[in-house]
């Protein structure tokens, strides 16, 4: 054994119910030896060479957190445009307000165009969302500019508004006579219409270095939110190679704070291996950094996307009438997950709406007659709308939640009024009820879709209370414990990460973080006010910047 | 001297119809059943199962065929996906695209620039062993009939799997709800994949043109000795609309030994070179039309000209 440092704080939290807390934790080669106090610490301290660290002695600390779901690569392009959100954010390069309605909106866009001098350059925001900004039109930023191409990216990434210039830009007048999806009057390019504007997007956000120092700013993101580990949940979403090679530029090395788990894109990697995906996979998948390496997981998708609201909804449906989409139907989701049941993998799905939901569980009691498994682990992600009668299905199959714990804290009140009503909206991220069938539940950000803050999202799932301040299907909230949990022993466990990360205990990684008040003392309603002080991996302190 | 209206048309097909009803199987047979180049577009060319002896080369997301077909996943748009089959070299002469088994396929032919790929005809599979259950589902009802809805024509597949009755029953049952479009039965029509490909099948455009069943004719015309392939190749040309295929092989009088095999597909002649063969029995082309007085036509067309 090497020398063993004593970090001493308020109290230390361990979230291992067997042995909750202590006020010291030692450390030596990387991993925990104990936590206990001082005292209890001597059989160790008076054998081994030691030093007491007391930097932390009046913060708190508790496991480093983890974001078990969130696209590095996505938040890099997106981070690449100018954030004109409909609720704040803090950004790497400071705080971003919220732009309320349309004047509002209208007006950061101009502010933005004034401040860039040459009239040509282009100018792309994301954030635009019409249920919080009205509907913004091509002529609304005709007015704003003529020569100079505007793009207005929705808050979901699914659409862009344009001004003429931008029109023009992405070469909208011949995508108009491929796709349906793309408005010339008004501007709208939506869908498939978005992606074909990605032709011209995404080489010009992704360019000159851009991608990369989107990249260092996903980083210190991550490391202001306390997270000490992260699992990029849709690796190779543009491409593996170049993927890979930009995240080992910026997170590979032991300099980064926090580490980093992959879990490859299963339609993605099958677009360029077709039949042969998993075995190309398994030999992709070996490679690793000191920071970086790969869970034995895999990510499908069942329907579309929640902020959308294309999430495929069983009867009554969406009140405005309009239909979800399907991101791979039924048999597809069950074909394309059948090869990675079957060699071990854990199959993480993304469903939003109730039958999305629906058929991931069907695939999984079909894999589970076919070729049955032990504690595999299988996690429906996001989990927007569902039903009780599904939970306890899931219950049943040992099917576990990942939810998206913002949903309901930012889209709760809006979602209500426009699109899912009372009932679907209150109960939105069913948790409560998955925590009483004994469903392990964890939560994510699925950056750029929400903050990297898992402590606002324990706060949310906790308390149900949206940012507006409303409570809403209180019976869906989940005890402090629970929500606690929920950013580090149970997001370790769906990651199968649960021996190494997730609590603190004899022989597991020291990665922690400080935090400047007690998540027990301050209750549910303060989680998200807890500041973070500094982020420990592998024993090694990392400030916050 | 062409008769081709607009030369650089390439004719669309959307295939429909809900999860497991067949389109996959179907789509496989027109790949590589097809004498013309078409492109097949699919959701995942994953899912398609070419035999293996027929694969040429196998890139990204395009599986080219050996004989000279392609098939291509969508990716993240049809509507760059058909774009760039238009801007190949060379350009297929017909894109059937797969719409996915819970779209309608209606919607996925807005796709595409009509003055580049025309709607030719959407063909929607019908399960005849569960067509009717889906119909009656209670979440997906309604999005089953609108497929069969949209069609041009329906194909009941899976009859084989009924007793004889129960197939008939299903058969009758679909064309008393969609009187309006035209049907055919996988097991007892094979007429209808020669007549996708021909484009013997009226786009009603939005469901308003009511048609009748395809009729389809095959025959076989012996060609005069010594006819001039120029001389066939204008008359060809100049064939009655109504006539959907022509194939055959004629002897090339500019190289001894040499042939020529002979097209008409989609309004388009062409005349190949080939390799001499022993198996190939020249001067008779094999005519498909969808009325058989074209047939008699051209055929006494041929007989002046060859005079």
């Amino acid at each position: 054994m090497g020398e063993i440092t004593v970090f001493t704080a308020r109290r230390v939290i361990t979230m291992d119910p067997s042995r909750p807390d202590g006020t010291a934790v030692a450390v030596s080669e990387g991993r925990i030896v104990e936590v206990g106090d001082l005292g209890s610490l001597q059989p160790w301290l008076s054998r081994h060479p030691h030093t007491i660290d007391d930097r932390f002695a009046d913060a708190v600390l508790m496991p480093g957190l983890i974001d078990p779901h969130l696209h590095p690569a996505l938040a890099a392009l997106l981070l690449a445009c100018h954030w004109i959100p409909p609720e704040p954010w803090d950004l790497p390069h400071g705080r971003v307000e919220a732009a309320e309605g349309k004047d509002g909106f209208l007006a950061r866009v101009r502010e933005l165009h004034d401040s860039i001098d040459d009239p040509n350059e282009p100018l792309v925001s994301f954030g635009y969302h019409a249920q919080y900004h009205g509907e913004v039109l091509r002529p609304d930023l005709d007015a704003i500019s003529t020569t100079r191409p505007i793009v207005c990216w929705q808050r979901s990434f699914h659409e862009i508004r344009c001004n003429q210039a931008a029109l023009e830009w992405v070469n909208a007048e011949e995508g108009a006579a491929w796709d349906p999806y793309i408005e010339l009057d008004s501007g709208r390019l939506f869908e498939t219409g978005m992606v074909w504007s990605l032709q011209v997007l995404a080489s010009n956000l992704m360019g000159d270095g851009q991608f990369d120092e989107g990249l260092r700013g996903v980083r210190e993101l991550v490391h202001r939110g306390g997270v000490t580990t992260i699992c990029d949940a849709g690796f190779g979403l543009f491409d593996m190679d170049v993927e890979w090679e930009s995240l080992v530029a910026v997170m590979g090395d032991a300099s980064t704070p926090y580490r980093t788990y992959l879990m490859p894109q299963v339609p993605s990697a099958r677009s360029k291996w077709k039949d042969n995906t998993l075995q190309y996979l398994e030999q992709f998948t070996e490679r690793s950094t000191d920071r970086i390496s790969f869970v034995k997981a895999a990510k499908v998708l069942a329907d579309g996307a929640f902020i959308a609201q294309l999430m495929m909804l069983g009867p009554p449906g969406y009140i405005d009438g309009h239909s979800g989409a399907w991101l791979a139907e039924p048999d597809r989701l069950l074909a394309m997950m059948r090869p990675f049941w079957e060699a071990d993998y854990d199959l993480h799905i993304h469903c939003n709406g109730d039958v999305g939901a629906a058929a991931a569980i069907d695939a999984i009691q079909v894999l589970l007659h076919e070729h049955p498994r032990f504690d595999h682990r299988s996690t429906l992600h996001h989990f927007g709308v569902s039903t009780q009668a599904q939970i306890r299905r899931m219950a049943g199959l040992g099917v576990e939640v990942q939810a998206n714990g913002y949903y309901l804290y930012q889209f709760g009140e809006r979602f209500r009024e426009a699109w899912l009503g009372d009932e679907r909206a209150s109960l939105m991220t069913r948790l409560g009820s998955a925590r009483r069938h004994g469903v392990s539940v964890a939560v994510h950000s699925d950056l750029p879709m929400a903050p990297v803050r898992p402590l606002l999202a324990a706060q949310a799932i906790a308390t149900r209370r949206t940012r507006e301040g409303t409570v809403m299907g209180l019976e869906e909230a989940v005890s402090l414990d629970d929500a606690l949990a929920s950013i580090t022993i149970e997001a370790a466990y769906q990651m199968r990460m649960d021996y190494e990360i997730g609590s603190l205990a004899s022989g597991k990684l020291a990665d922690m973080v400080a935090l400047d008040a007690d998540p027990y003392e301050v209750g549910a309603e303060g989680l998200g006010s807890i500041g973070i002080l500094a982020t420990v991996v592998g024993g090694e302190v990392f400030d916050l910047p | 001297m062409s008769t081709v209206p607009y030369p650089d048309l390439i004719p669309m097909t959307v295939i429909g119809g809900w999860l497991g009803s067949g389109k996959t199987t179907l789509l496989n047979r027109l790949l590589t059943e097809a004498d013309e180049r078409i492109a097949v577009v699919v959701n995942d060319v994953g899912d398609i199962n070419i035999d293996a002896g027929l694969i040429d080369s196998h890139h990204d997301t395009i599986i080219e065929l050996t004989n000279g077909c392609i098939c291509c996943s969508i990716g993240g748009s049809l509507a760059i996906t058909l774009r760039d089959l238009t801007v190949r070299d060379p350009p297929p002469e017909r894109i059937v695209v797969e719409a996915s088994g819970v779209a309608r396929p209606g919607q996925v032919a807005r796709y595409g620039d009509r003055m580049v790929v025309p709607i030719d005809s959407i063909v929607v599979v019908a399960d005849a062993v569960d067509i009717r259950r889906r119909v009656g589902d209670h979440t997906y009802g309604g999005l089953a009939r609108d497929q069969l809805a949209d069609a041009d024509l329906i194909v009941i597949s899976k009859t084989d799997l009924l007793e004889p009755t129960a197939a008939a029953d299903v058969a009758d049952w679909i064309r008393s709800e969609w009187p309006e479009v035209p049907t055919v039965r996988v097991d007892a029509d094979s007429g209808w994949a020669v007549a996708v490909l021909a484009g013997g099948i009226q786009h009603r455009d939005g469901g308003s043109v009511a048609t009748s069943t395809p009729a389809i004719h095959t025959a076989t015309v012996g060609l005069a000795a010594g006819l001039d392939p120029r001389v066939l190749r204008t008359v060809l040309e100049e064939a009655p609309p109504e006539i959907l295929r022509v194939k055959g092989f004629v002897a090339d009088p500019g190289s001894a030994g040499g042939m020529i095999a002979v097209h008409l597909a989609g309004r388009r002649v062409s005349f190949d070179p080939i390799e001499p063969s022993g198996a190939v029995e020249l001067g008779r082309l094999v005519m498909i039309a969808s009325d058989l007085r074209a047939i008699d036509e051209l055929a006494a067309r041929l007989r002046t000209s060859g005079l």
